[in-house]
C-alpha cells in the first residue's frame, strides 16, 4: 500500500514540480547570459549593462521562487491531502497511519533533494559560465578540479573535507527533520484548531521556527568556538580526527532522534486527535 | 453475526460536552438501517468513528468483530456528505485510483454505471455540476462488494429526480450480504428503502428503533410522522 | 520673495566657486619612471619594496577589489603628457601622468595609499595586452626604517591584545630573548597575542611575531627567524608542525603581559567573549542539549511505551527511546575523552 501511496504523492507533486525545475533551468542559461555580459572587458552600453543587470537578479529571484514553489507543492499537498475535505478519502482508504505519514515523508524527503539539485545546476550554469575564463582552458578538466578545490579551501572548511560522508548524511537528516517539522506543525494546528487550520498551522510553523533560531544561535555563540577549542587542546592529531568522527556520530544519532521524536508526535495525532470537520 | 457494535461509546468535541454518551449499539449484517435524528444530534459523529475518521473519547467499536483500524476501512465503503476528491482529478483517475486502493471495487459496474449516467469518464471532477459529482461519488462507494456501507446525507441538497436515483442505485448495486447505514433528515424519502431503523437524538441517545415495517403496522403512521411525534419542538 | 531667491542663488554660487579652486589646486600627482622601479609624488621618489611583510595581516584587502572608486576618466593630453584620474581608497584624489610610451601600453592604473602619511603606495598597472603589474613603493627617505621594521630590529616591540580599544603595550626588544629556547605544535596554545614592530616615526608597523599562551607560560614566536610572512600564514599551518619558540623569562614583560590580558578579561565586550565565562556556559549548555535532553526523552517515551498497547505507536517510542541513550551514551564518551586528558 506505500507503494501505491507514493505513486499517488509523487504524480501529485512532480505533476507540476517538473515545469518549475525546466522553467529555471533555461532561466539560468539565460542568468549565464548576464552574467557574462556583466563580466566582460569590452565597452557597453550602459543600457545593457542595466538590462543584464535586472536579468541577473531575476534569474536569481526565479530559483528563489522555485525553491519556494515546490516547498509549497509539498506542504500543500500535505495539508489538503490530509486537513481538508480530501482527508475523509485519505483516511477511509485501507492503509495504515504511518504508511500515510512515510509516504509523505518520502514523497517530501525527494522532492527537497531534487530541488535543492536543480537549484545548484542553476547556480552551477550561471557560475561555470560568467566564469569559464578563470576556469576552463586547455586543461578544463584539471582547471575546473583546482577552481573547486580553492572554493573548498577559501571557505575556511577543508579540514571538514575528511568527513564528506558523514556531512552528507547529516545534510540529509537536516532535510528529513525539516520536512517533519513542517509537517508537524501543520499536523498540530490541524488537531487543536476548529477554524482557520492553514492559519495555525503557518502562526505555529513561525513561533516554532522563531524558537529553534534562537537555539541554533545560541548554539553557534556558546558552543562552536567552544569544540574547537576544546578539540584542539587535545594531546594528538590522531585523537583529534577520532573525536570529530565521534562528534559527528553525536550529531548523526541527535538529528535521527529529534526525527523519530517528530515522526512520532505526528503518528500520534494522526492516529489518535484527527479532526476533520 | 453483527457486523457493527458500538460498546460504552461516547464522544466529546470539548471536556465535559457528550456529543455521544455511552452508545451500546448492535447492527446485524443484511439490512439497510436509517440512523434518523434532528440536526446536531450525532450521526454524522457516530458515521464518522465508524469510518475511522475520529476516535471515540471512551468505548470500543467494532466493525466485523475487529476494532476499527486500517483492517476495518477495507470492510467499509464510506459515502461523506461532502466531495471529497481532488478537484482537478479526472473520474478515470478517480476510478483508477479506487481500483488501485480497495480489491473490492468492480471498476466494470462503475464505468457502465457512469455510461449510464452520461459522465464524462474524461472530464475533470471540477467541470461537473453538484449532482454529478454526488452522482459520481455514490458510483464508486457502491461498486465496492464491501461488508458495511456508510451513506452520510446521501440525498441531502440534490433535485427529487436526482435523490431518487440515487436510491435505486443504492438498492439495486450493494452487496445483498452487506449492511447499509443511511443518515438522514429527509426520512420520507429514504423510507421505501429501509429495512430497519434508528431515531437517534441528542447525547447519541437511542430513542426508538427496530424494523421499519413492523413499526409502521404497530403504530398505523410513517416513520416520517413517527420522527414528527418522536422529536416534536 | 524675489530678494531673498537671488540671495538664495548668490550664496550657492559662491560657495561653489570658492570649492572649485580647492580642487584646482589640489595636483597630487603621481608619475612613473620609464623601467617602473621609480615613483614621483610630492617631490619626492618612492622605490619598489615588498609591502607584504608590513601590518596589513590579509594583503588581499588592498588587492583593489574595492576598486569601484577607480575611474578611468577621458585622457587629457597636454604637451605630449597623458594623465590619469584615480581615486583610492580613503577617497584621495590622484593623478597619474604617464609619458606617450607609457600610455600606449597602459589600459589603467590604480593606486592606494596605504597609510595617511602617504609613506607606502600600492599601485596596480594594467596593461592593454591583459597582464598586469603589481607594484608596492615606500618614501626612499622611509626605506631604512622600513627595513628596520621588517627585520624586526627597532627598539621596541608592541604587543596588541585586540581588546579593549588601544590595549597593547610596547616592551623593549631584547626582553623577548631573554629565556630557553624550545620547541612546541604550532596549535598547542590557549591564547595567543600579536607583536609589532613600529617605523621610528610611526607611519607604519609590521607584524614580526606573537606570544603565545601556554598554562602560565608564555613563549615568543618570531615570524622572521621562522620565515613566516604574516599571521595568516600562521594560522594556514599545518597543525602538528613543530615551531621554535623562547619561553619569555623576563619578568618586567612578563607581568605587563598579565595586566593587558586582566585589560581584555575585564572589558565589557570582552566579557562576551571571556574565553571561561563562555566555556562553562558552553558546557552547561551541551550538558543540557545532549545530555538532560536525550534523557528526558528517553524516560518519557520509555514509560509511554510500558504502557501503549503492541503496534506501530509502540515501536516508534522504543526506537526513540533507544536513539536518546545512544545519543546521551556517544556524548558522555566525548565529553569524558574531551576533558579527562
Amino acid at each position: 500500500m506505500l507503494k501505491k501511496l507514493l505513486k499517488y504523492d509523487f504524480n501529485a507533486i512532480f505533476k507540476y514540480w517538473w515545469i518549475g525545475a525546466l522553467t529555471t533551468l533555461a532561466l539560468s542559461f539565460v542568468g549565464a547570459g548576464c552574467g557574462t555580459i556583466l563580466e566582460t572587458e569590452k565597452e557597453l552600453p550602459p543600457s545593457v549593462i542595466i538590462f543584464a543587470t535586472i536579468g541577473m537578479v531575476l534569474v536569481v529571484l526565479g530559483i528563489f521562487a522555485f525553491i519556494i514553489f515546490a516547498e509549497l507543492l509539498v506542504y500543500v499537498r500535505f495539508y489538503k491531502h490530509l486537513f481538508t475535505d480530501e482527508g475523509y478519502l485519505t483516511f477511509t482508504l485501507p492503509v495504515k497511519r504511518h504508511q500515510i505519514l512515510s509516504s509523505k515523508l518520502i514523497s517530501g524527503f525527494v522532492c527537497g533533494l531534487l530541488t535543492f539539485i536543480v537549484a545548484a545546476a542553476d547556480a552551477a550554469i550561471i557560475i561555470l559560465t560568467t566564469f569559464r575564463k578563470d576556469i576552463f582552458y586547455d586543461g578544463w578538466y584539471y582547471d575546473l578540479v583546482t577552481f573547486l578545490k580553492e572554493m573548498v579551501e577559501e571557505s575556511g572548511i577543508p579540514y571538514l573535507t575528511a568527513f564528506f560522508g558523514q556531512l552528507l548524511i547529516i545534510c540529509l537528516l537536516v532535510l528529513i527533520l525539516g520536512v517533519l517539522f513542517t509537517y508537524l506543525c501543520i499536523t498540530f494546528a490541524g488537531a487543536i484548531s476548529k477554524k482557520s487550520k492553514l492559519a495555525s498551522a503557518i502562526l505555529i510553523y513561525y513561533g516554532a521556527s522563531s524558537v529553534s533560531s534562537i537555539f541554533m544561535y545560541m548554539f553557534y555563540f556558546f558552543g562552536a568556538s567552544s569544540i574547537f577549542n576544546w578539540i584542539d587542546s587535545l594531546s594528538s592529531s590522531n585523537t583529534q580526527d577520532n573525536i570529530l568522527l565521534i562528534i559527528m556520530l553525536l550529531v548523526i544519532l541527535f538529528i535521527t532522534m529529534l526525527c523519530t521524536v517528530a515522526y512520532t508526535f505526528n503518528y500520534r495525532l494522526l492516529d489518535r486527535k484527527l479532526n476533520l470537520n | 453475526m453483527n457486523v457493527l457494535e458500538f460498546k460504552n461509546v461516547s464522544k466529546a468535541y470539548t471536556k465535559g460536552v457528550y456529543v455521544i454518551n455511552n452508545l451500546n449499539l448492535e447492527i446485524p449484517q443484511g439490512k439497510i438501517i436509517g440512523l434518523l435524528g434532528p440536526n446536531g444530534c450525532g450521526k454524522s459523529t457516530l458515521i464518522k468513528m465508524v469510518a475511522g475518521l475520529l476516535q471515540p473519547s471512551n468505548g470500543e467499536i467494532l466493525v466485523n468483530g475487529t476494532p476499527v483500524g486500517d483492517e476495518t476501512c477495507a470492510l467499509i465503503s464510506y459515502l461523506p456528505e461532502r466531495t471529497y476528491f481532488t478537484a482537478s482529478m479526472k473520474v478515470i483517475d478517480i476510478i483508477d485510483y479506487f481500483a488501485d486502493f480497495y480489491k473490492d471495487f468492480d471498476k466494470v459496474r462503475a464505468l457502465n454505471l457512469l455510461k449510464d449516467l452520461n459522465v464524462d469518464t474524461n472530464a475533470r471532477l471540477k467541470k461537473l455540476s453538484k449532482g454529478t459529482k454526488e452522482k459520481v461519488q455514490l458510483v464508486l462507494v457502491m461498486s465496492r462488494q464491501a461488508k458495511l456501507y456508510l451513506l452520510d446525507e446521501p440525498i441531502a441538497g440534490v433535485d427529487p429526480a436526482t435523490r431518487e436515483y440515487i436510491l435505486s442505485t443504492i438498492v439495486s448495486n450493494y452487496n445483498p450480504e452487506a449492511t447499509i447505514i443511511i443518515t438522514t433528515h429527509l426520512i420520507t424519502d429514504v423510507e421505501p428503502v429501509l429495512d430497519d431503523f434508528i431515531f437517534i437524538s441528542y447525547g447519541g441517545q437511542i430513542v426508538m428503533g427496530g424494523n421499519a415495517e413492523e413499526a409502521r403496522n404497530a403504530t398505523g403512521k410513517s416513520l416520517d410522522e413517527l420522527f414528527k411525534e418522536v422529536f416534536r419542538c | 520673495m524675489k530678494k531673498y531667491l537671488v540671495l538664495f542663488i548668490s550664496v550657492i554660487i559662491l560657495s561653489l566657486s570658492l570649492c572649485i579652486p580647492s580642487f584646482a589646486s589640489n595636483k597630487r600627482v603621481i608619475t612613473l619612471s620609464d623601467d617602473y622601479k621609480y615613483m614621483y609624488y610630492n617631490g619626492a621618489t618612492y622605490v619598489r619594496a615588498d609591502a607584504s611583510m608590513l601590518r596589513f595581516t590579509d594583503r588581499d584587502l588592498f588587492e583593489f577589489e574595492e576598486s569601484e572608486n577607480v575611474t578611468d576618466s577621458i585622457v587629457e593630453s597636454s604637451e605630449g603628457v597623458y594623465t590619469y584620474t584615480a581615486y583610492d581608497n580613503y577617497q584621495d584624489y590622484y593623478k597619474i601622468m604617464l609619458t606617450e610610451e607609457q600610455n600606449k601600453a597602459i589600459k589603467m592604473v590604480e593606486v592606494t595609499n596605504s597609510s595617511h602619511d602617504e609613506v607606502i603606495f600600492f599601485i596596480i598597472i594594467y596593461f592593454c595586452d591583459g597582464s598586469e603589474l603589481h607594484l608596492d613603493f615606500i618614501l626612499e627617505d622611509s626605506i631604512d626604517d622600513y627595513n628596520m621594521v621588517i627585520s624586526g630590529n627597532t627598539k621596541e616591540y608592541q604587543i596588541d591584545f585586540m581588546w579593549p580599544d588601544d590595549n597593547n603595550i610596547t616592551v623593549d626588544k631584547d626582553k623577548f630573548y631573554i629565556g630557553n629556547k624550545t620547541t612546541i605544535n604550532s596549535w598547542d596554545y590557549e591564547y595567543n597575542y600579536s607583536i609589532y614592530a613600529s617605523s621610528p616615526t610611526d607611519s607604519f608597523d609590521a607584524e614580526i611575531g606573537m606570544i603565545l599562551k601556554i598554562e602560565n607560560s608564555y613563549y615568543f614566536y618570531s615570524f622572521i627567524e621562522s620565515d613566516i610572512k604574516s599571521s595568516l600564514d600562521f594560522y594556514n599551518m599545518n597543525s602538528n608542525k613543530k615551531i621554535k619558540v623562547i619561553e619569555l623569562a623576563d619578568e618586567e614583560l612578563i607581568n605587563k603581559i598579565k595586566i593587558g590580558e586582566e585589560k581584555r578579561l575585564n572589558d565589557k565586550f570582552g566579557y562576551l567573549y571571556n574565553d571561561e565565562l563562555t566555556e562553562t556556559v558552553s558546557k552547561i549548555f551541551f550538558i543540557l542539549v545532549f545530555a538532560i535532553f536525550p534523557l528526558a526523552i528517553a524516560v518519557t517515551t520509555l514509560v509511554i511505551a510500558i504502557k501503549a498497547k503492541k503496534g506501530v505507536y509502540k515501536k516508534l517510542l522504543i526506537a526513540t527511546s533507544g536513539l536518546s541513550l545512544a545519543s546521551l551514551a556517544v556524548f558522555i564518551y566525548i565529553a569524558f575523552t574531551l576533558f579527562n586528558k
